[in-house]
C-alpha cells in the first residue's frame, strides 16, 4: 500500500491546493462564439426566413439532418433556436460595422468546438474535450460531423474510402453509422487510423469492412461526462456482444477474467490478426507463452482447444482444467 | 500469375467500360451564371442483384456475414423533414435481403424536439469458416429507445435490447444458443452545481444449448461530476453489479472511483484517478481478485501550440483469494506512460507514445510448476508521422511491443510498421498505396522434442492499393486491392495459418441522370492455404445496381 499511498496523498493534496487557488482566478478567456452571442441582444436574432433569402440551399438542407428538428423548439432562447443557433444572430452578421458570423470550417479547432460545446455541455464539456486524444491531435467537432447533409463531403486530408471500397459493394446489409457524421465510420476513422484499417484487411477481424459492426461500438469517441472514472474495462466491452463467456465461472481463466493482464486482449487482437480466431500468436504458442511447459511434451497435435481437449479456454463451470464449459 | 492476369483484364474491361460511358455524357461546361439550386432529393431507394462463383471454403468467404446472391434491397432510406414541434421528424432506413441479412433503423424526433424513438432491427447468416459441412450461424439484435428531456438541463431515456445467436462449428465443438434480453431506464441532469445521472439495468441471459448457466445481472450505476470553476473538475461514479445463475450462489460487483482534473496553468494540467472494486465471487473454486485499488496521476503540458506531452504513473494492486476466502497474495504492478505529440510544421505531424508496465511483487503459483504465470515487463512504445501536402498525404507508422516473464525466461517481441500514401494525381483521378508488416519474435522455450516457441508467432505483410477514376462527371472507376501473405513455420501443419490473400474489388458508377444511376461490380478474390488447400477458396462475384433518389 505504500506507493498507493504516496500517490493518493500527492494527488488529493495538489487537487485541494488548486481548489482553494483557483477560487481566487477570474474566469479565463471565453470562446469567439460565446464572445458573439454575449454581444448580442435580443432584436439581433432575426429567424431562419431572414437567412432563406440568401442560403436558400443550405437552409432547406437543413431540414434533412437530426439537428434541425431539436432546435426548432420555441422553448429554447433565440440564442438556440435555428440557423443562428450555431452561426450567431443575423444582425451581427448584416451589420455594416464590425459584422460576424460563425463560420465553423473557418475557425480553428478549439474555438470551433467551443461554439458546439456552447449547447452541447451537458454530455460533453469543454474540459472533457480539451484532455481527449482528438482534441490534441488539434481535430474538431465537425472534423467528424457534418451538420448540413449537403455540407462539404471531404474527407481529412482528401482520404479514399480504402476498406468501404473493398467490401461494401459485395455484402448484402450494412450497419448505417450514427447520424451527422461525414462519411461511415470505417471511412471516416480509417482517413486518420490507417494502421488499424490496415488489421481489418487480415483475414481475421471484427466484421466491419463486411458492414456487422462500427468502430464506436468498441469505443467511446467521446469522452462523456461519465466516462472519464467509470470507463468499462475491456472484457465488459467484449461480452456485450459474446454473452456466453460472460461468466463468472466456477473454474475462471485468469487472462480472460481480466485478474492480472489485459483481459481478452491477452489473447486476442481486437482489430484483426493474421492468425485464426483473431489470435495474437498460432496454434499452441497463444498457450505456450505462458504455460511454458507444454509447448509440445504435453501433448503434440494440433491447437491446445481444437484438439478436443481444453474446449473451454474462456472458462468453466465443470472442469478445473477447462476440459468443457 | 494466372490470377493477376485475370485481374488486369478484369481491369481493363471495366476502365474500357468507364471510358465508353464516360464518352457519352460530355463533361458540363462551365456556367457563366450562377445555377439555380437544384430541388432537394431527401429519399433514396437502391436495388441489386449479385452472383457469386466459390469453389472450396464457402464457409471462409461468408465467416462475418452473408455475400449478395440473388436480388437485394441494397438501401431504402426515407425522411420525414418534419420540424419536430408541429410535424415530426423522421428517418427510416431498410438493407438487406429477408432470408439471409438484413438491417432495418429508424429514428422518429417529436414534441418540440425534446422525445426521440429509436428503433432497431438486424439479422445476419454467416458460418465457421471450415471446408466441412456446418449448418448457417445466426444472429439477431432488435433494439428500442426512448429518450425524453421535460427540461434543457436534464432527459430520462429507457432503452430495450434482444440479442439472439446461435453458432455452429465443426465438430467436435458443440453448437451455442444463446438469448440476451436487457433493459434500462436512467436520468441524467443537472443537480446542485454539477451534473448527475443514475442508470438501472437488468440483463437476462439464457443459454438456449445448455452448456452453461443461465443468469441474471442487476446493475445500477451512479455518476456525478462537478465542475469547480474553470480549473478544477471533479467526478466521482458508482456501480453494483448482482450477477444471479442458476443453480448457483449470487455473485456481487461493486466498484467506485474519483478522478480529477485541475489546470494549474493555463498551458499545464494534473489528473488524478482512483477507483476499487469489491468483488465477492462465491463460486469460482481456483483463486480470484476480491480487491483491486488503481491509482494513477498523469501531468499534461501543453509546450506551445506545436507539442503535446504527457507523462503519467498509474499504480495498481490486485488481493487475491481462493474460494473459501483465504487469502492467497497481492500482486502490484506500476505502469509508467508517456507521449508526445505535435506538428513540425503545418505539414508534418508526429506522435511518439511509450507505456512500461512492471509487476512489482509477483503472485503465488499453485500449480506443479510454481513459476509466475503473469508478465512483470510490458513495454509499449508507438511513433507516428503524418505529412499532408497539397496532393499528397502520407503516414508512417511504427509499434513495438514487448514482453517478459523471467521466471519463465519468455520474451516475445512484436515489431508493426505500417507505411501509407494517398495522392491526388489529378482532379479527376487519386489513389492510395498502404504496406503493413508484422514480425513477432518469441524465445525462451525450447522443448525436448526440438519445437520452438518462435515457430508460432508467424510474421504477415499486406498491400493495398486503390485508385479512383472519374471519367465525366457521370461516370467513375474504383479498383481496390489488398494482398497478404503470412510467413508461417506451422510445424503441425495446422490450416488457417499459412495463406496468401488476395482481394480486388473494382466498381464502375454510372449516373444516368439527376435521378437514376447504375453501379457493376466485379469482385474476384482467392485465399490459398498453403497447408490444406481446401481452407483456401476461389470466388467471383458479380453485381449489378440501380438507384434513385427522389
Amino acid at each position: 500500500m505504500k506507493i498507493q499511498t504516496v500517490v493518493l496523498i500527492l494527488g488529493v493534496a495538489s487537487l485541494l491546493y488548486g481548489s482553494l487557488e483557483t477560487q481566487q482566478t477570474s474566469r479565463s478567456a471565453q470562446s469567439s462564439a460565446s464572445k458573439l452571442f454575449a454581444r448580442a441582444k435580443p432584436d439581433d436574432f432575426m429567424g431562419d426566413d431572414y437567412c432563406l433569402d440568401c442560403h436558400r440551399e443550405k437552409t432547406v438542407n437543413f431540414k434533412a439532418s437530426a439537428h434541425s428538428a431539436v432546435m426548432n423548439d420555441p422553448n429554447l432562447p433565440a440564442s438556440r433556436r435555428g440557423c443562428e443557433g450555431c452561426h450567431g444572430p443575423g444582425a451581427i452578421h448584416q451589420a455594416d460595422e464590425n459584422p460576424e458570423v460563425i463560420v465553423f470550417r473557418k475557425m480553428d479547432a478549439k474555438e470551433s468546438s467551443a461554439a458546439c460545446l456552447r449547447c452541447h455541455e451537458s454530455t460533453l464539456s469543454e474540459n472533457h474535450w480539451k484532455r481527449s486524444e482528438h482534441a490534441k491531435a488539434d481535430l474538431s467537432c465537425v472534423s467528424c460531423h457534418q451538420i448540413h447533409p449537403d455540407s462539404d463531403p471531404d474527407l481529412p486530408h482528401g482520404a479514399l474510402r480504402k476498406n468501404a471500397d473493398t467490401k461494401k459493394p459485395v455484402f448484402t446489409a450494412r450497419v448505417e453509422s450514427k447520424a451527422l457524421l461525414r462519411a461511415d465510420e470505417a471511412t471516416l476513422c480509417g482517413s486518420c487510423h490507417g494502421p488499424q484499417t490496415a488489421e481489418f484487411r487480415l483475414t481475421s477481424h471484427h466484421p466491419i469492412p463486411e458492414g456487422r459492426m462500427l468502430c464506436s461500438d468498441c469505443h467511446n469517441v467521446h469522452p462523456s461526462k461519465n466516462e472519464k472514472v467509470s470507463r468499462a474495462a475491456d472484457r465488459d466491452k467484449c461480452v456485450t456482444c459474446h454473452t456466453e463467456f460472460q461468466g463468472p465461472f466456477i473454474y475462471e481463466h485468469d487472462p480472460v477474467a481480466g485478474h492480472g493482464g489485459e483481459g481478452c486482449a491477452e489473447c486476442h487482437k481486437a482489430h484483426g490478426s493474421h492468425n485464426p480466431k483473431m489470435l495474437n500468436s498460432f496454434s499452441r504458442g497463444l498457450c505456450a507463452q505462458c504455460h511454458t511447459d507444454k509447448l509440445s511434451n504435453h501433448y503434440p497435435g494440433q491447437t491446445c482447444w481444437t484438439s478436443g481437449c481444453h474446449a473451454a479456454p474462456h472458462g468453466s463451470n465443470t472442469s478445473p482444467n477447462l476440459l468443457r464449459p | 500469375m494466372r490470377s493477376m492476369e485475370r485481374y488486369a483484364a478484369l481491369i481493363t474491361l471495366m476502365a474500357a467500360a468507364g471510358a465508353v460511358l464516360g464518352q457519352d455524357q460530355p463533361e458540363t461546361k462551365p456556367e457563366t451564371e450562377e445555377p439555380a439550386a437544384p430541388p432537394i432529393r431527401w429519399n433514396s431507394f437502391s436495388i441489386g442483384y449479385g452472383n457469386w462463383d466459390i469453389s472450396r471454403n464457402r464457409g471462409k468467404v461468408f465467416q462475418y456475414a452473408h455475400p449478395r446472391q440473388g436480388f437485394d434491397l441494397r438501401e431504402f432510406q426515407g425522411l420525414l423533414p418534419g420540424d419536430g414541434v408541429r410535424s415530426p421528424w423522421g428517418k427510416l432506413s431498410l438493407h438487406g435481403t429477408w432470408e439471409s441479412d438484413n438491417i432495418q433503423r429508424g429514428t422518429l424526433i417529436f414534441g418540440n424536439g425534446r422525445a426521440r424513438l429509436d428503433f432497431g432491427f438486424d439479422r445476419s447468416e454467416f458460418y465457421d469458416p471450415t471446408p466441412l459441412p456446418v449448418d448457417a450461424s445466426h444472429e439477431r439484435n432488435a433494439d428500442v429507445r426512448v429518450s425524453y428531456r421535460p427540461a434543457d438541463h436534464w432527459g430520462l431515456f429507457a432503452v430495450y435490447k434482444d440479442k439472439t445467436q446461435e453458432k455452429h462449428y465443426a465438430a467436435p465443438k458443440p453448437r451455442t444458443a444463446t438469448l440476451a434480453r436487457t433493459v434500462a431506464v436512467g436520468l441524467e441532469g443537472d443537480l446542485g452545481p454539477g451534473h448527475g445521472g443514475v442508470t438501472y439495468s437488468e440483463t437476462k441471459h439464457h443459454d438456449r444449448s445448455g452448456l452453461r448457466a443461465g443468469s441474471t445481472q442487476r446493475r445500477i450505476d451512479l455518476f456525478y461530476g462537478w465542475q469547480a470553476n474553470e480549473k478544477l473538475n471533479l467526478e466521482g461514479v458508482f456501480s453494483n453489479v448482482r450477477i444471479q445463475q442458476r443453480g448457483l450462489r449470487d455473485s456481487n460487483v461493486r466498484s467506485w472511483g474519483v478522478h480529477a482534473d485541475w489546470d494549474f496553468t493555463p498551458m499545464t494540467s494534473l489528473a488524478f484517478d482512483f477507483r476499487r472494486q469489491d468483488l465477492s465471487m462465491p463460486n469460482v473454486e481456483n483463486a480470484y481478485v476480491r480487491k483491486r485499488w488503481t491509482t494513477g496521476l498523469r501531468l499534461d503540458h501543453r509546450f506551445s501550440s506545436k507539442a503535446n506531452a504527457t507523462l503519467g504513473f498509474e499504480h495498481r494492486e490486485a488481493e487475491r483469494v481462493r474460494a473459501d476466502q483465504t487469502f492467497v497474495d497481492v500482486p502490484k504492478w506500476n505502469t509508467w506512460n508517456g507521449r508526445l505529440s505535435g506538428r513540425l510544421n503545418d505539414s508534418l505531424r508526429y506522435s511518439v507514445r511509450g507505456k512500461w508496465e512492471h509487476l512489482q511483487r509477483a503472485p503465488v503459483m499453485v500449480d506443479i510448476d510454481p513459476r509466475s504465470l503473469y508478465w512483470d515487463d510490458r513495454i509499449l512504445l508507438d511513433a507516428r508521422l503524418d505529412y499532408h501536402w497539397d496532393r499528397l498525404n502520407a503516414y508512417a507508422s511504427y509499434g513495438y511491443r514487448f514482453l517478459q516473464n523471467s521466471p519463465r525466461n519468455v520474451e516475445v517481441t512484436s515489431n508493426h510498421l505500417a507505411l501509407g500514401a494517398g495522392y491526388v494525381f489529378t482532379d479527376r483521378t487519386q489513389g492510395y498505396l498502404e504496406i503493413s508488416n508484422d514480425t513477432y519474435r518469441s524465445t525462451g522455450v525450447r522443448d525436448g522434442d526440438g519445437y520452438d516457441l518462435d515457430w508460432f508467432f508467424p510474421s504477415q505483410t499486406t498491400y493495398a492499393l486503390g485508385v479512383n477514376h472519374q471519367f465525366s462527371p457521370a461516370t467513375s472507376l474504383t479498383v481496390a486491392v489488398s494482398h497478404s501473405v503470412t510467413n508461417n513455420d506451422n510445424p503441425l501443419l495446422l490450416p488457417g495459418g499459412n495463406y496468401r490473400h488476395t482481394e480486388l474489388t473494382a466498381t464502375v458508377r454510372h449516373r444516368l441522370n439527376d435521378h437514376y444511376s447504375l453501379e457493376l461490380v466485379v469482385a474476384p478474390w482467392t485465399l490459398r492455404d498453403r497447408v490444406n488447400d481446401a481452407y483456401g477458396y476461389r470466388a467471383t462475384m458479380i453485381g449489378l445496381n440501380w438507384s434513385m433518389k427522389f
